[in-house]
């Protein structure tokens, strides 16, 4: 007996132990289940209608209904064009798109990410199954306004107010309506991927914005340095495809006249004269190979990267956003725009955000999400020359377009060339600006893919319109 | 509030009651097993045997004795002696329904009770002579001795300071509080084009439920030694499967969008596989009385084990032989039978093999006897291997391990079969591609989603929405898990029961091997304990192999959740089971009287 009881003791530490290990094993797996899973790919659709079936609403930041739930439905804003304008963004309740506001913030929405005490006492309340609502920075009727000047193009559109980061707009083209991606027909080529967030773009001259502000802080930099750009010169190489159009070239230009002419010839000489560590390093500080995130959706990094003994020649043509092989340079529109922000706020890169805040059920108002600075990219006083530069650019140069009378506008246009998915040579049409103004603090940066576009009157025509509403 | 709300808001009722109830069940349980195991390893007060010993200052040795007492040379006897004619396992003295006897279990040790050789069995009384080898030996009887001299005795059961076979009121309680309420959330939550199924539903829970707790009420007044506390236990699984099986059949379903297909015919659907999932559960708690009053009553379960040496591989051949794939899940487990029921003669077949297990080892074999029974269980594990079903093999493999440990004290050859079985399940895997499909499956769970691991992905992210509390009854979708019935059952309950009701859950079968071990120690034969260890055993490791699989701990393996998985077989197969072991407890050893 004694034996067998023993025995029975041995056995009994073993059942105890797989008894412990199988507690803590549910607990720890719930737990990573949270973390890990959390908008995880491939769904099952009916799961998810059925989740969201209870969702809380996306409101734009006026309160216009982006996205809500109703008798067990859910459906997205009245207005078809904003509907298709934001889907890339705001995203569907199947999650055919990832990284989309429907997606990241489901657990805010479906209401699964509140503690028990939370939970129990908005069940007492009688809002138990109901999701929080998101009120977010985005604004409705400026995303209409952006959806319908892109609609002819390939496109991508972001403003933010520079000083606190909030994204009003974000726009892809071509558009496509909620309802196809949820039954996953009728669906245009490119129409799925978030461009603002997650295109990579050659910048072509934009990039000369980071070169003219490595400029004005390097040691070499002298503010009356002027060069003559005679179009041709050895150091852009002959016959290069960004060389000047001009035979003449530019003649003798300063920055101001080189930023507004958009002078390859200037900003390539600069950039040997100040050498590739200081352009280098003033990208980075322009957050360059820097992580981005536009709150839970990701942002890909913009990215610059030279090889260690770069010759002048190839430092030419990247300081001017036209990267020769072995070199990379890109970046999205969303970083386009905050480059812009940055300069005009003075050098304080906002983070950027879409969400405005979580407004639990019931709640009139709830946890609203404060201004951060990201980034100090540089001196308030080059940025403040470089801005002056950015404005000069609109009044007297190339990006004339984006002038909106009585105000101050700055920005910067450029064209990249690149080879397509079928390896022809396209050319991107790219804007970046700002519209400095103490109601309306924007910045914005279009992308116009494979053609070329008057993409500085596009974006005039979209401040315009905010400042309409705004001031 | 409305009636769907109350239904939600009152999962933190039921969630408590369960949670509590487990906690108090599983405290008693193991209370009792603690008690139990002190009283069994000291010696039965008042018996012992007196032995000579020149060594000892008054001459005399003494040897306790307990429950059940083995003599032998071997160093795991409780009385070890030594001398030529001793064999390792020479004799058991042992005490049952109030009477001492000794045993020549093997037939061949040479033993002599007041000079008289013994085969078999014989009584003990009060300073009998027992000779064993060169060994003399007298039965003492204190109490005799005492009534001789007109004194009395304590029994040995007032030692005993907790009722042993009472569950604590609270959980009794807590299961009267549960039950109906678990049904009515069910019953609040039904959608308005549905209502035709209600009175059937309050009709088929209201039976059930009248089922369980006159059971619970009445099977202590009729069976002496009923372990209502492993009843109890018993009770909260059952409950907790039939509601979710309920709800399961009920709500969250679509109608098939073909013209073949109306309303009518929808419900007529509905109110029949309402109807199937309600039958087992119902017709497990109808024939369990017979069960148990012929398994503790009469002695058919031993006069079947030997039958059972040829019915669990025929119950595997025909699923071989005849088996289709029902559920399309790849394993042929599923016999058709006419008017469209199916059979699982696998589910049967574990009880078969549990009774032979018990039936082989209630006794400790020779060597070779023990390389027979590996080569009928070898026999019987291919053929398992060929259905295919790998959680059969995954239960049975332990179940045997842990019934030959206890009954053998072969530590060394279970180590030796452990490491067998590793290898075994190493050549499993280089020889089956549905095995390194599951393990592969396994180790790529956070890493990526594929084939093989979408299920358990699915059943995991239903988990963590789940939380503490649960969505609430009818609020989880269970489309959203592949199998949320059957194999997932589990991550699909803490989804919408919550986490508490899970952990719980796991509290309760641990519980019931508590049960089962403490029937072990009780109970009156070397049979009757061994087959009470492997029916606990069992229910224990296929509730944890289908947990740990079903929540990504281990590669997961179709077996399913006791009583709380779908299945007309599986689920009949459980209740027979619980029958069994709830019939063996009480042939508890009557003790002092």
């Amino acid at each position: 007996m004694k034996q067998l009881i023993r025995n029975l003791l041995f056995v009994s530490v073993a059942f105890i132990l797989v008894f412990a290990f199988l507690l803590l094993g549910i607990i720890f797996q719930q737990d990573r289940s949270k973390t890990k899973l959390e908008g995880h790919e491939g769904e099952n659709k009916l799961a998810l209608a059925d989740q969201y079936a209870k969702a809380g609403s996306i409101l734009d930041r006026q309160g216009v209904v982006l996205a809500s739930s109703h008798q067990g439905k859910r459906s997205y804003a009245e207005d078809a064009l904003v509907a298709s304008a934001l889907v890339q963004t705001i995203g569907d309740y199947s999650h055919n798109i990832a990284n989309t506001v429907e997606e990241r913030y489901q657990a805010e929405l479906t209401g699964s990410n509140r503690g028990l005490f939370k939970q129990l006492i908005f069940d007492l309340q009688g809002h138990g199954l109901r999701g929080s609502d998101l009120r977010l920075t985005l604004d409705a009727g400026l995303c209409r306004k952006a959806a319908e000047l892109l609609e002819p193009y390939k496109a991508s559109l972001v403003v933010l107010n520079y000083e606190t980061g909030e994204v009003l707009c974000l726009v892809n083209t071509p558009l496509v309506p909620p309802e196809n991606v949820i039954r996953w027909e009728n669906i245009a080529e490119g129409s799925l991927f978030n461009k603002a967030l997650l295109g990579q773009y050659t910048p072509g001259s934009t990039f000369k914005l980071i070169t003219d502000a490595a400029w004005i802080s390097s040691d070499q930099y002298q503010p009356d340095y002027q060069v003559m750009c005679k179009g041709s010169e050895p150091l852009l190489g002959p016959g290069s495809v960004l060389e000047n159009r001009q035979d003449a070239g530019h003649g003798l230009v300063n920055r101001s006249q080189a930023l507004a002419a958009s002078c390859n010839h200037f900003f390539g000489q600069v950039a040997v004269n100040m050498g590739a560590k200081q352009v280098f390093y003033t990208a980075e500080n322009f957050a360059f190979n820097a992580d981005l995130n536009l709150g839970k959706l990701s942002v890909k990094t913009s990215r610059l990267e030279m090889t260690p003994q770069i010759d002048d020649y190839t430092l030419s043509w990247l300081a001017i956003g036209q990267p020769l092989e072995g070199q990379k340079l890109s970046l999205s529109p969303l970083h386009l725009a905050m480059i812009s922000g940055a300069i005009a706020q003075g050098g304080q890169m906002m983070e950027p955000h879409l969400l405005a805040e979580v407004l639990n059920p019931g709640a009139q108002s709830g946890e609203l999400t404060h201004p951060r600075v990201a980034y100090l990219v540089g001196t308030e006083a080059a940025m403040h020359t470089l801005a002056q530069d950015m404005v000069y650019s609109v009044q007297e140069g190339m990006a004339g377009g984006a002038q909106i009378p009585g105000q101050v506008v700055g920005g910067k246009t450029g064209t990249a060339e690149r080879a397509s998915s079928k390896g022809e040579n396209q050319t991107d049409s790219l804007f970046t600006g700002f519209l400095q103004n103490p109601h309306c603090p924007l910045a914005i940066a279009i992308v116009v893919e494979g053609q070329w576009a008057d993409v500085s009157s596009l974006a005039g025509q979209v401040l315009s319109y905010a400042l309409d509403k705004y001031q | 509030m409305s009636a769907a709300y109350f239904s939600y808001v009152s999962r933190y009722l039921t969630g408590a009651f369960f949670a509590v109830a487990a906690i108090l069940l599983y405290v008693a349980a193991y209370r009792r097993l603690r008690e139990r195991l002190t009283l069994h390893r000291q010696g039965v007060d008042h018996y012992f045997l007196l032995g000579e010993d020149k060594s000892q200052p008054d001459g005399i040795l003494y040897y306790p004795l307990y429950f059940s007492t083995s003599l032998g040379k071997a160093r795991s006897s409780d009385i070890q002696l030594k001398g030529r004619g001793i064999l390792r396992h020479h004799a058991m003295i042992y005490l049952y329904k109030g009477a001492w006897y000794i045993d020549n279990s093997s037939g061949k040790a040479l033993i002599k009770v007041n000079g008289q050789e013994i085969k078999r069995r014989k009584r003990l009384r009060h300073e009998d002579k027992i000779d064993v080898g060169r060994h003399s030996l007298s039965f003492f009887d204190e109490a005799k001795s005492a009534q001789k001299s007109g004194l009395s005795l304590r029994k040995v059961e007032e030692r005993l300071s907790l009722d042993q076979n009472q569950p604590p009121s609270l959980a009794s309680l807590l299961l009267g509080l549960y039950l109906p309420l678990a049904i009515l959330q069910v019953a609040f939550v039904l959608p308005s084009d549905l209502e035709a199924l209600l009175p059937g539903f309050l009709l088929l829970s209201g039976l059930f439920m009248l089922l369980i707790l006159s059971s619970s009420l009445l099977w202590p007044r009729i069976f002496r030694h009923f372990d209502s506390m492993a009843f109890t236990c018993f009770a909260f699984l059952m409950s907790l499967g039939f509601v979710m099986q309920m709800r399961l059949s009920l709500l969250n379903r679509t109608m098939p969008d073909t013209p073949d297909w109306n309303a009518e015919k929808w419900l007529d659907f509905l109110s029949s596989d309402m109807f199937k999932q309600a039958l087992f559960p119902l017709l497990g708690l109808g024939i369990m009385p017979l069960i148990i009053v012929v398994v503790s009553r009469t002695k058919l379960i031993e006069r079947l084990a030997p039958v059972c040496l040829v019915l669990t591989p025929v119950l595997y051949l025909s699923s071989i032989l005849l088996g289709s794939d029902v559920t399309g899940t790849g394993t042929r487990l599923w016999i058709r039978l006419p008017l469209g029921l199916t059979i699982q003669p696998s589910e049967f077949a574990k009880i078969t093999y549990i009774l032979v297990l018990a039936w082989t080892f209630k006794v400790r074999l020779s060597f070779k006897r023990q390389l027979l029974f590996l080569a009928w269980a070898g026999f019987n594990f291919v053929l398992i291997l060929l259905l295919p079903d790998l959680g059969s093999l995954m239960i049975l493999l332990p179940v045997s391990l842990v019934v030959f440990l206890v009954m053998t004290s072969e530590y060394i050859k279970t180590g030796l079969i452990l490491l067998g079985g590793s290898a075994f399940f190493f050549a499993a895997y280089q020889l089956f591609p549905y095995v390194r499909r599951r393990i592969y499956g396994w180790l790529t769970l956070w890493t990526e989603t594929n084939a093989q691991n979408d299920q358990i992905i699915r059943g995991l992210k239903a988990m963590a929405r789940g939380g503490l509390v649960g969505l609430g009854c009818g609020q989880a979708e269970p489309r959203a898990i592949p199998l949320a019935s059957s194999d997932m059952i589990f991550t699909f309950l803490v989804e919408e029961q919550g986490l508490l009701v899970g952990l719980a859950l796991v509290v309760i079968f641990m519980a019931l091997w508590l049960r089962g071990a403490h029937a072990f120690i009780v109970t009156r034969d070397s049979f009757s304990a061994a087959l009470i260890l492997g029916l606990a055993s069992s229910f224990f490791i296929e509730a944890a192999v289908v947990i740990a699989g079903s929540t990504g701990l281990v590669p997961l393996t179709g077996v399913t959740l006791p009583f709380i998985a779908r299945g007309g077989s599986s689920m009949l197969a459980k209740y027979l089971m619980a029958g069994l072991l709830l019939g063996l407890a009480n042939r508890q050893a009557e003790v002092g009287s």
